[in-house]
Order: C-alpha cells, then sequence, then structure tokens
C-alpha cells in the first residue's frame, strides 16, 4: 500500500486527485495539507510514501515544501503537481529533491502508474523533457569548472555520471561503456551517494548547472578531471 | 467545456469526457501561451544619446576663401597697389582651422599680423582683417585653455603691433574687436553650454519617465497574467481534475462521476463569474463605473435572495483606485453570497481621513475560510485580495464579527487616496526637477 499525502491550497483539488487516487486499491490517500510546512508535518506524522504536491501555494509554495518535506521525512519521495509543465518553479522544486512533476492535466490512468513507479523509484519522465526543461531555466555558469564534488569521482565513475547526465538509462550506459547493467546500476548508485545527489534528476540538474553539459548534451571534453592512475 | 460537460453529467458517456479533456488541455495550451506573452518583458528604451557634432571645418574653409578672396580683390583692383599682402592672407587663412585646430589659428593670424607690420604693409581690407580677427578670437574664447589664451595673447600683442603704422583710430578698432568678440564669445558660450545641459536634462527625465511608465505597464501586465492564472488556471486544473475523477468512475460509481462533473459544471460557472468581474474591473473608468458596478453586484445578490444595502458617500479618485474598491467589494459579497447563511448584507464605500473605506458585512454564521477548513476556493481568494490591496499601498482586514446578537462576517479594505511615489535612487545623481527652470 503507497501512502500517499496530497498536497494543495485548492480543496477541489485535493478532493480530484484523492478521489482518482481512491480507485486503486494499491494506493491509500493518508492525509491532505494545503501548504508546504503543513505538508511537512502531515508527511512526518502520517509516514507518508509519497507527497503529491502543488507547486504554487500561498504560504510555504512547493520548493519550500519539498525541501521540508524531505527534511521531515526523508523516506518521502515528492512529485510535483503542476498546471504547465517546464515552469521554473518545477525546476526549483526538481533541485529542492521533488522526483519529478505530473500535470494536472495527466490522464487518471497515468496518474496512477506514475504514483506506483516513482514509488518504485523510477524516473518519471522523459530525458528529453527534462533536458528540455534544464536548457530553458538552468543558468549554466560562465565559465565552466568542475565542481569539487565532481573530482572525487574515479575517472570510470565521472564516465558513467556524464551518461547518467545526458539522460542515458542504465542499458543504454552498459551499453555505451561495455559494462553489464548490473554494474552500471553499482557505479550509478556509489556516484549518487558520494556527490550526495537524490537521484538521476538531480545528476543531470548539476551537470548542467556547473556547464559541464553545454546546451547540446556533449560533454566539455578539456572539463574532464586529471586522469589520475593512483585511483 | 460546460456545455459538455452538462451533457456528460446525463449520460456518463466516456467520449463526452474525452472531449472535455481535450478542451481543458486546450485551453491550457492557450493560458500558457497568454501567460508568457504578459511575462515577455517590454522593449527596452535606449538611453538618450549626444547628437554627433558636425564638421565644423567646411564651412570655416568657405568663410576663409572668402575673406581671402576681398583681400585680393582689394590688393589688385583697389586705389593703393603695393606689394603682395602675404601676412594679410595667412590671417585670413588662418580662419579656416579656427575650430580644429584653434591655438594653431591663432599663431598663423599672429605671425600674419607680424608679416603686416615688418613690410609696413597697410590694412588695405579693413573688413576682411576685422571679421578674421573677430572669428579667430570667438574661437580662441570658446572653451578657454591655457595653451589657447597664450596663443590669444600673442595674436592679440601682434595685432597690436601692426596697427602701429596705422592711423591712429585703428588702435582702437582693433583693440574694440579683440575684447568685444572675447567677451561676446564668452557670454554666448556659457550660455549655450547652460542651454545643453538643461536639454540633456530634460531628455534624461523624459527617458526616465516613459521607462518608468514602460516599468508601470509591465507590471499592470503582471498584475493581470496573475489574475488570470489565479482565476482561469484553477478552475481548469478543477476541471480538468474532476473530469479524470468522472472517466474513472463512470462504470465504477456512477453517483461519484456525476458529483464529480457536477463540480467541474460548477467550476466552470463561477471561473466564468470571476473572469467577469475581473473583465469588469480592468474596464473600470472611475467613481461612476464603480456605482454602477456596485448597482449591479447588489440587484445580483438581491435576485439570490439577499437583503443587500449599497451606500456609497465617497467616490475612488482615480481608475486604479476604484479597480480595487471594486474587487474588494466583489470578493467579499460573492463569499456572503456563497457561505454566509445570513440574508443581510451591508456595502458601504466612503471616506475615513484620507482613506477610502471599503467594507461589506453580513449577519451570516461565520465564515469557511476563519475555521480549519476552507470554502470553495473563497480562502485564495482573499489572500489574492490582499495582495491586490497591498499593493495598492492600503490594508485588508476580514473575520467574524457580531452583528445583531449573531455572528456576521466582514471585510474592510482601506485604500489611501493620495498615491505616494516610490523613492527613486537614481534621482540623486540628478538634481531636482525644480532646477530645471533656474
Amino acid at each position: 500500500m503507497i501512502r500517499v499525502l496530497v498536497v494543495d491550497d485548492e480543496h477541489l483539488v485535493r478532493t480530484g486527485v484523492r478521489r482518482i487516487l481512491a480507485t486503486d486499491d494499491g494506493i491509500s490517500v493518508v492525509g491532505e495539507a494545503q501548504d508546504g510546512s503543513e505538508a511537512a508535518r502531515a508527511a512526518r506524522e502520517l509516514r507518508a510514501d509519497l507527497v503529491l504536491m502543488d507547486v504554487q501555494m500561498p504560504g510555504t509554495d512547493g520548493v519550500d515544501g519539498t525541501r521540508l518535506v524531505l527534511r521531515a521525512r526523508p523516506a518521502a519521495r515528492v512529485v510535483m503537481l503542476t498546471m504547465f509543465d517546464l515552469d521554473e518553479h518545477v525546476l526549483g522544486a526538481l533541485r529542492a529533491g521533488a522526483s519529478g512533476f505530473l500535470l494536472k492535466s495527466t490522464r487518471p490512468e497515468r496518474l496512477l502508474a506514475a504514483v506506483h513507479g516513482v514509488h518504485g523509484g523510477e524516473q518519471l519522465f522523459s530525458p528529453t523533457i527534462l533536458r528540455r526543461l534544464v536548457e530553458t531555466y538552468v543558468e549554466r555558469a560562465p565559465h565552466p569548472a568542475v565542481p569539487p564534488a565532481l573530482e572525487s569521482l574515479t575517472p570510470r565513475e565521472f564516465e558513467v555520471f556524464t551518461h547518467v547526465a545526458r539522460g542515458s538509462s542504465n542499458a543504454e550506459i552498459a551499453a555505451a561503456l561495455f559494462l553489464s547493467e548490473a554494474t552500471v546500476k553499482t557505479h550509478v548508485a556509489r556516484i549518487l551517494a558520494r556527490l550526495g545527489l537524490r537521484d538521476r534528476i538531480q545528476a543531470v540538474i548539476l551537470a548542467y548547472e556547473s556547464g559541464l553539459l553545454t546546451a547540446r548534451g556533449t560533454r566539455r571534453t578539456t572539463e574532464h578531471p586529471p586522469i589520475d592512475g593512483s585511483r | 467545456m460546460l456545455d459538455l460537460a452538462h451533457a456528460a453529467r446525463t449520460s456518463l458517456d466516456p467520449g463526452l469526457m474525452a472531449r472535455i479533456r481535450q478542451r481543458g488541455e486546450a485551453a491550457v495550451g492557450e493560458l500558457r501561451a497568454l501567460l508568457d506573452m504578459l511575462r515577455a518583458p517590454p522593449p527596452a528604451v535606449p538611453p538618450p544619446t549626444a547628437a554627433p557634432a558636425s564638421a565644423p571645418w567646411r564651412g570655416d574653409a568657405l568663410t576663409a576663401a572668402l575673406l581671402s578672396c576681398m583681400v585680393l580683390g582689394e590688393w589688385a583692383y583697389g586705389s593703393s597697389s603695393g606689394p603682395f599682402p602675404a601676412g594679410l592672407l595667412a590671417v585670413t587663412a588662418a580662419v579656416s582651422v579656427r575650430r580644429v585646430f584653434t591655438t594653431l589659428s591663432s599663431l598663423v593670424a599672429a605671425f600674419g599680423f607680424v608679416a603686416v607690420w615688418l613690410t609696413s604693409m597697410p590694412f588695405v581690407t579693413g573688413p576682411a582683417l576685422a571679421a578674421s580677427l573677430t572669428l579667430i578670437t570667438w574661437s580662441a574664447v570658446a572653451s578657454p585653455s591655457r595653451r589657447r589664451t597664450a596663443a590669444l595673447l600673442v595674436l592679440a600683442g601682434s595685432c597690436l603691433l601692426a596697427t602701429l603704422h596705422e592711423p591712429d583710430n585703428s588702435l582702437v578698432v582693433a583693440t574694440s574687436i579683440l575684447t568685444g568678440s572675447a567677451i561676446g564669445s564668452r557670454i554666448w558660450h556659457r550660455l549655450e553650454a547652460e542651454h545643453t545641459a538643461a536639454r540633456a536634462r530634460s531628455e534624461t527625465y523624459s527617458h526616465r519617465l516613459s521607462a518608468a511608465v514602460d516599468e508601470a505597464a509591465a507590471r499592470q501586465r503582471l498584475d493581470v497574467a496573475r489574475d488570470l492564472h489565479d482565476v482561469a488556471s484553477r478552475a481548469i486544473a478543477v476541471m480538468l481534475l474532476h473530469t479524470s475523477v468522472a472517466e474513472v468512475n463512470s462504470t465504477r460509481d456512477p453517483a461519484v462521476a456525476r458529483e464529480a462533473l457536477d463540480t467541474v459544471v460548477s467550476a466552470g460557472d463561477s471561473a466564468l463569474t470571476e473572469l467577469a468581474s475581473l473583465d469588469r474591473a480592468l474596464r473600470l473608468d472611475g467613481a461612476e463605473d464603480l456605482r454602477t458596478a456596485l448597482a449591479a453586484e447588489v440587484e445580483r445578490l438581491r435576485a439570490a435572495g439577499l437583503d443587500v444595502r449599497l451606500e456609497m458617500t465617497a467616490r475612488p479618485r482615480d481608475a486604479d483606485t476604484a479597480e480595487v474598491a471594486w474587487r474588494t467589494a466583489h470578493e467579499a459579497m460573492t463569499n456572503a453570497l456563497k457561505h454566509a447563511r445570513g440574508s443581510r448584507v451591508e456595502t458601504s464605500v466612503h471616506r475615513e481621513g484620507d482613506d477610502l473605506v471599503v467594507s461589506v458585512r453580513d449577519d451570516g454564521a461565520g465564515h469557511p475560510s476563519t475555521g480549519t477548513g476552507r470554502g470553495m476556493g473563497t480562502g485564495s481568494g482573499l489572500l489574492g485580495l490582499t495582495q491586490r490591496v497591498r499593493q495598492h499601498g492600503g490594508s485588508l482586514r476580514y473575520g467574524p464579527r457580531p452583528y445583531e446578537g449573531g455572528t456576521g462576517f466582514e471585510v474592510v479594505a482601506r485604500l489611501p487616496q493620495v498615491a505616494e511615489v516610490p523613492p527613486d535612487p537614481a534621482a540623486e545623481s540628478l538634481p531636482a526637477l525644480g532646477e530645471l527652470g533656474s
């Protein structure tokens, strides 16, 4: 049973979402909240697994709300519920640790599938959408440099990281680097842990923000950290 | 969308619901485009730039040629023919560079006068010489520097030297020309500098004014964008979500599906009412419009069976105040209609001190937004209104209040009648507007 918390300032939106989710036996809506700080409290008290949160709310908005929820209940995943795709607020929420976003116009069956998917650790949207989002709203550093955190990666991990940042799936990375998918999975998990990132979305954002990736998604070869055989 | 929802309510036809969804998605796209358009920054106005100075040397060269011709003409056909007037021609030729190489011009003219003195040449062409001397002196004093002043003094000395061979009054004439021209030039250029500065200041002010107007327009557009977003996108979100609810429940639980479609219809209806109010607010043009709008609103509530009293003893000073006043009254009266169980509503627009006060009171049993739960978007309506009133420099207060033994609800907006101009940090670098006239 996935324990879901619905957060929106509009009573009718909460009711609507709740009623859609109620048709799925694997999902239980454990509560509702009207803004971000209330959501954080509710997420902890009700032990929510997944928080569906509106972006723009009076009081604590969805971006701050995401941060608060993840602090109050680190086990929870936050999915933004938004009216428009590719919104700068959505990017802010993703940077704050949200696992993805869903449009309020999403068809009910896709909404349910998405809830199951995110709960199962899947990525919510295609790499292309993510890249478009990041290209539109992330301000790239004028003088790109490898952030210090990336220096801690081994050359192999760095290679895997650039693939992740381009939005490649584990299978694609495995094919490109002649590795087994299980090895890639281990690499990705270790990279995310080492960089303190929540998921692959944050990896993409980090790569773009640091200027490691250019708009076309190609790697800046000159920015590769020195290959150190001792690592 | 609404007619489809009405139809779908009775038939629960999945095809109809799919069409509602399609319409809704199209509306989202349109809203998005509209918002992007409204949020686009206005085109930047380039700051005024100084007009490029025209090349002065052409006119000077022409003048010099003319004066030289006069000298040559007088020498060739004049009564007293003598040696070639090289010195005099040097003086007239110096006029050609008086503005481009001012110092050089003075020195060449001085050299010419010395030559005149050495060759004891008579001042055959008084007018041409006087004109040359005037022009060169004029330019030398235009924007004085140490070097130019020194060169001018050399010129004055040599000129006076040259007059030694001449009749007595030549010295007086030459001195008069030198001093008169110098003083005239000084005064003229000072006046011109002041004029230029004043014009530059007025251009800066007019540029700043137009920038401020553009900024205000952009802000206004953002306000409209926010209002549109608040009203339309919320309504569409609700409508789409409840269409989804109806879709998933059409066979599973028809009662829930019908209820969801009811919500679609009522959300659409209230959005239309709110959009009409927004439209009205944007068209309000002053006090009379406000009175008409309020009267129509009173009729709307009366038609729903409420006992409404309207008292308008003060009028808003401008269209902006009228807009905020109208929105306050409309929001509060709509809420009274929606939530208040009471049957009496008192709306008043009056003056308290320098403020315009808009108050709406009802005798209903409190208000949903004061409790833990919230009504149909009412909370956000009052929050949005608070924001709008604050933007206007006023304050909004709302909450339950005793009313004839029971508990009513009141909304009071206090709007400043005198618009305050926000301080401009750039103003310190320029003199105040008042100084322009001095």
